[in-house]
């Protein structure tokens, strides 16, 4: 599995500034699993999309009410992106998410084949 | 001849100073950061990582809002000791992930600390926290003398 984001923390003027989300990517005997860090956002903010072999995950981050005087600032993101590349023994049709406590889980099923196979020796 | 230390400034007269201060500059930035912002005081001791903070004012209160995403609330501990506010606790992995193979680990693990010194209008009694959303918000409420007044004057 390639990652294959560019895109960093490059605040332009401040105002926008989508930030490449820390992401862990482990493999299980029936599924990789991504879990990406993504405080802040909601889960009806965030969108998760697979086109052919491109996982695409995008959020938006909450901003601050208006009547609030900023001291001291370091949570500076607007939003999240980052995109995967899927390769082989993923099944496209069986994607789990869910978004929790900040964190976005992405469970990609593997294809049977995929799958590790205990051979009997006779 | 004696071996001296190489100097790039020295060697170089005509070094603009702007470089020079620039770098300063530079390096007082990291120093802040590490030291805090307005408020606060940072403690760097025994911790795995320094989750960010955000600190902002309202007429009646501050709030303190730290990003701890995959932190339960269970594993967070607020105290208030001497007006210093401390946030500390622990991100475990996750259990089912203890066995798997990684291919990729950029998210932190393990204790976070970071403490803030309050101004002494900040009634203690009354501080309450929440976690949404992998942020935890701490309120702290202003003492009713450090609320901004407003004072007519009357023009005789």
């Amino acid at each position: 599995m390639k990652d294959i984001t560019l895109c960093g923390s490059s605040a332009g003027n401040g105002v926008v500034n989508i930030v490449t989300p820390r992401a862990d990517v482990y493999e299980t005997q029936e599924a990789y699993v991504i879990r990406l860090d993504m405080p802040g956002s909601r889960k009806e903010a965030v969108s998760l999309t697979l086109e052919g072999d491109i996982l695409q995950v995008s959020a938006d981050v909450d901003r601050y009410d208006g009547g609030l005087t900023i001291l001291h600032r370091e949570l500076r993101t607007t939003g999240y992106h980052r995109v995967f590349t899927l390769g082989e023994g993923i099944d496209r049709d069986k994607v789990d998410a869910l978004f929790d406590e900040g964190v976005l889980t992405v469970k990609l099923f593997k294809t049977p084949e995929a799958k590790p196979r205990t051979i009997t020796i006779n | 001849m004696s071996l001296i230390r190489w100097n790039a400034a020295r060697d170089l007269p005509a070094f603009p100073s702007d470089v020079m201060n620039m770098q300063r500059e530079i390096n007082r930035m990291f120093d802040n950061f590490f030291r805090g912002g307005l408020m606060g005081s940072d403690t760097l001791a025994s911790a795995d990582w320094i989750p960010a903070v955000d600190i902002a004012e309202r007429e009646n209160e501050y709030s303190v809002r730290v990003e701890l995403p995959g932190v339960t609330k269970d594993d967070v501990k607020i105290t208030m000791q001497n007006n210093i506010l401390t946030v500390r606790g622990e991100k475990k992995q996750e259990k089912e992930s203890k066995d798997a193979n990684f291919h990729r680990l950029e998210r932190s693990y393990g204790s976070f600390e970071r403490s803030f010194a309050l101004p002494s209008t900040v009634k203690a009694d009354r501080i309450d926290a929440s976690y949404a959303d992998g942020i935890l918000t701490i309120r702290l409420p202003k003492a009713e003398e450090a609320r901004p007044k407003q004072i007519e004057v009357k023009v005789k």
